[in-house]
């Protein structure tokens, strides 16, 4: 034992400059990562800015009993669970497809074109998405139901239908971001070793057959680390995404954690409900990166850590 | 090698030192004391403030008329200003912070937020000393009523509002009515009526004119003969949405909805869309301020000559005429308890005078003749207001006196129609009815209340759409009424309401 740490002293002492180049970047982890984390005990507090953090009244798990016992609970719980699988199911995909596909183009200006146009989308801010969805799908100014009425079929009602919400928001989602998604994928697939594509051409594999067989193995790596990663968030929706596109004739399947925990914690001044309801996604967001690590390792993936 | 070895030790120290001074830069600003010497008369009392601007730059430091209120009330400004689309935000993370400043203007002084720092004795009750104050005095005796605290005290002092002009009520397309040979609409049933004349004749062309967009709550408030959420029945507080009122004006509105008289995806129609549309001639009737029909029918005429925009008086619901009645404040400016009383009564001093003619002048105007010209008795702006930043918008929001024809005017109106507005504002003083909930205080409201009003908000979304059959309100509205935590809200409320009327 005194062995190893003198070890590591002396290890450290012989990269001290090294070190003393990190230890900014240590600091900010300490300072604005993990400090802030101590901000969770206000979640068994009742707490109030003016008494401050160590006046506050202690309540235990009253915030966390109040909050499961609500009759919504499985309302925002369906809600966010079913976007985000939906997301999962559909989005994440996604720009692994589009990768493939750009990755057979060769030609440069093309692929190039191709690439700056679906990359532009993830610059736009939701509020300017959001807008745009309702000038294409509003009943009374949108242009597509503009078309549609004026091809003599009665307009559809995108934007207040319960029944395509979701789908409404998985679409959304692939607009944005499916494009720039495809970078980290077209990088690993650039590190895949072209032997081995001209191996399996000899042995007479069309491109299907490469695809499935040499690039998808070749990223598989990144594409579990990724997918661990995104399990991490599935109590995650995009807040500003579903609330911007929220109205009365869909809440009941558009309201998710963060848009209640907006509208009835922030708003309201319930720093401490709030804070109950973020520790519990985290808390899942948690236990399933945790699990999908271990899954991941033990079908012989890298995971994450 | 050695030398290489110093340029990584050199860079790392550099680096190291860069994170520990901007830690400290942040420190060495709030260290600053506030307050002057005491018993010096002449030296200007120094007095901080977060005060919201709504134009579209803040006035500086050395705007003219700031540097001018500081000459005449003898002070040492300064001021915050923080924009007033954040300006909420500002004000919790400011009172979050604890450093407060001498003066902090509070838009809403019912937020949880606010009665929790005024239980804690965070801030001066102000209502022993306004009566030393001839100009805040004459602010009238609603303002001050609409603005005490659960516990029957003035915390602050009130941004002074006219109670007449301010609530979204229907305006209605004049010319319109003038074509189709119509009345202006006195009751829902007139309006129902015109509603649907407008849309068979098609008014706005096009094939779709929309006869009614915009907020649809005056629907409810005529039903009920109430403002807002609440109403009080013999004498009781009760919630308006369980009165058989609201039903009806359920019915009516899905029945609009069904003729297609109000847009088909009203609930996804921003607000400013819709005003839109208004101004762009495809609406016939909207609901906004007397004022802000103005700005609409400005809009239109610049297409269309004939076009007029007629804000209504009333409407006749069962309870009789009804328009919307403002609480007669925005919100008010609070003093911390830790600034000294003497400084207090400095402050206080201060907004007096804001509060006087001359003051409020000054803070919305600025000086005659360089930032404006009479007329009439209608103050024009000139240029130099643009440029010097003089507006009701900007310092304005400080320094105001108490006009009860604020709301009928907008910039660039002409004559006639302020005075068709002062008309219709003075017969909307005849009848109007007050919000009964503004203020009231209930525990319960702030944990459940947002819950249920949302609820009770897409209940009737639905219903309107025809997406759920109004006996579904009634099977909704008979469970609140056995809701345990609902009727214990109103019970509160209602006890709150008691209270102020027995003026405790």
């Amino acid at each position: 034992m005194t062995k190893v740490s003198r070890n590591t002293w002396t290890r450290i002492l012989q990269d001290r400059y090294l070190y003393l180049l990190g230890l900014p970047g240590m600091l900010y982890f300490v300072v604005f990562k993990y400090a802030p984390m101590w901000g969770i005990v206000i979640s068994f507090q009742d707490y109030s800015p003016y008494t401050g953090l160590w006046k506050s009244e202690w309540v235990g798990f009253e915030h966390f009993v109040r909050f499961f016992s609500n009759p919504d609970f499985f309302m925002l719980f369906r809600n966010t669970m079913a976007i985000n699988l939906l997301n999962l199911l559909f989005f994440f995909p996604a720009p692994i497809l589009l990768a493939l596909l750009l990755n057979e183009l060769r030609t440069g200006l093309f692929k190039k074109s191709v690439q700056s146009i679906i990359y532009l989308p993830h610059f736009l801010s939701w509020v300017i998405i959001a807008g745009i969805s309702f000038q294409m799908l509003s009943q009374t100014e949108g242009v597509v139901n503009k078309l549609i009425v004026s091809l003599g079929y009665p307009s559809v009602e995108f934007l207040t239908n319960e029944n395509t919400f979701w789908v409404l928001l998985t679409l959304q989602s692939m607009w944005k971001e499916a494009g720039w998604g495809t970078i980290i994928f077209l990088a690993a697939m650039a590190s895949v070793d072209p032997q081995l594509y001209e191996a399996s051409k000899i042995d007479g594999a069309g491109p299907f057959r490469l695809a499935w067989h040499v690039t998808l193995p070749g990223i598989r790596n990144v594409i579990t680390i990724l997918l661990i990663l995104r399990l991490g968030d599935i109590m995650d929706v995009g807040f500003e995404q579903v609330y911007l596109m929220m109205n009365g004739a869909v809440s009941s399947v558009a309201e998710v954690f963060d848009t209640y925990v907006f509208r009835v914690g922030i708003s309201q001044g319930q720093f401490s409900y709030s804070t109950a309801i973020g520790l519990f996604k985290s808390v899942v967001g948690l236990i399933l990166v945790i699990l999908a690590n271990k899954s991941a390792k033990r079908l012989g993936e890298e995971g994450v850590y | 090698m050695k030398n290489r070895k110093f340029f990584v030790f050199a860079l790392a120290a550099i680096l190291l030192l860069t994170v520990i001074l901007s830690a400290c830069s942040g420190t060495s600003e709030g260290g600053s004391k506030t307050g002057t010497g005491e018993g010096k008369a002449a030296a200007p009392t120094k007095i901080t403030m977060l005060v919201p601007y709504f134009s579209t730059e803040p006035p500086t430091d050395d705007n003219v008329v700031v540097v001018e209120a500081e000459k005449r009330t003898n002070t040492d400004l300064k001021i915050t200003w923080s924009p007033v689309a954040t300006y909420e935000e500002k004000v919790n993370v400011t009172l979050a912070g604890g450093d407060l400043p001498d003066l902090i203007t509070v838009l809403n002084p019912f937020t949880p937020q606010v009665r929790k720092l005024v239980q804690q004795g965070a801030f001066w009750d102000l209502t022993p000393f306004f009566k030393d104050y001839p100009n805040l005095m004459k602010f009238p005796e609603e303002t001050y009523t609409n603005t005490k605290m659960q516990d029957g005290k003035n915390y602050g002092i009130p941004r002074v509002r006219p109670t007449e002009g301010g609530g979204q009520f229907p305006y209605i397309r004049k010319d319109w009515l003038d074509k189709l040979g119509l009345p202006v609409p006195e009751t829902l049933d007139d309006l129902y009526q015109v509603m649907k004349a407008f849309a068979n004749n098609d008014m706005g062309g096009n094939g779709n004119t929309i006869a009614l967009a915009g907020p649809l709550d005056f629907v409810y408030n005529v039903m009920n003969g109430t403002s807002g959420w609440f109403m009080v029945k013999d004498g009781q507080l009760v919630h308006a949405m369980l009165e058989p009122g609201t039903r009806d004006a359920l019915v009516w509105l899905n029945k609009a909805y069904k003729e297609k008289l109000i847009p088909q995806d009203f609930p996804a129609l921003k607000f400013i869309t819709a005003r839109d549309m208004m101004a762009a001639g495809k609406v016939g009737i909207f609901s906004d301020t007397v004022a802000e029909a103005w700005r609409t029918h400005q809009e239109q005429l610049k297409v269309n000559p004939k076009a007029d925009f007629l804000p209504l008086v009333s409407l006749t619901g069962p309870f009789g005429p009804y328009n919307f009645r403002d609480t007669g404040h925005y919100g008010m400016h609070m003093i911390p308890k830790s600034v000294p009383e003497k400084k207090v009564r400095a402050i206080l001093q201060f907004m007096d005078y804001g509060a006087s003619d001359e003051g409020a002048e000054l803070g919305s105007y600025g000086f005659k003749g360089i930032h404006f010209t009479e007329e009439n008795g209608m103050k024009l702006t000139t240029e130099q207001a643009m440029k010097d930043n003089v507006s009701q918008q900007a310092f304005g929001q400080l320094f105001i006196n108490y006009d009860k024809y604020m709301r009928a005017y907008f910039a660039g109106m002409p004559p006639e129609i302020l005075e068709r507005n002062k008309q219709i504002i003075d017969a909307r003083a005849e009848i109007s009815v007050p919000d009964p909930a503004s203020g009231l205080y209930s525990e319960t409201k702030v944990t459940v209340g947002p819950e249920y009003d949302k609820k009770i908000d897409d209940l009737r979304t639905k219903i309107i759409m025809g997406k759920a059959p109004i006996e579904a309100w009634d099977t909704f509205t008979d469970e609140l009424r056995k809701d345990p935590k609902f009727q214990k809200m109103i019970q509160e409320l209602n006890d709150s309401y008691q209270k102020r009327v027995k003026g405790q």
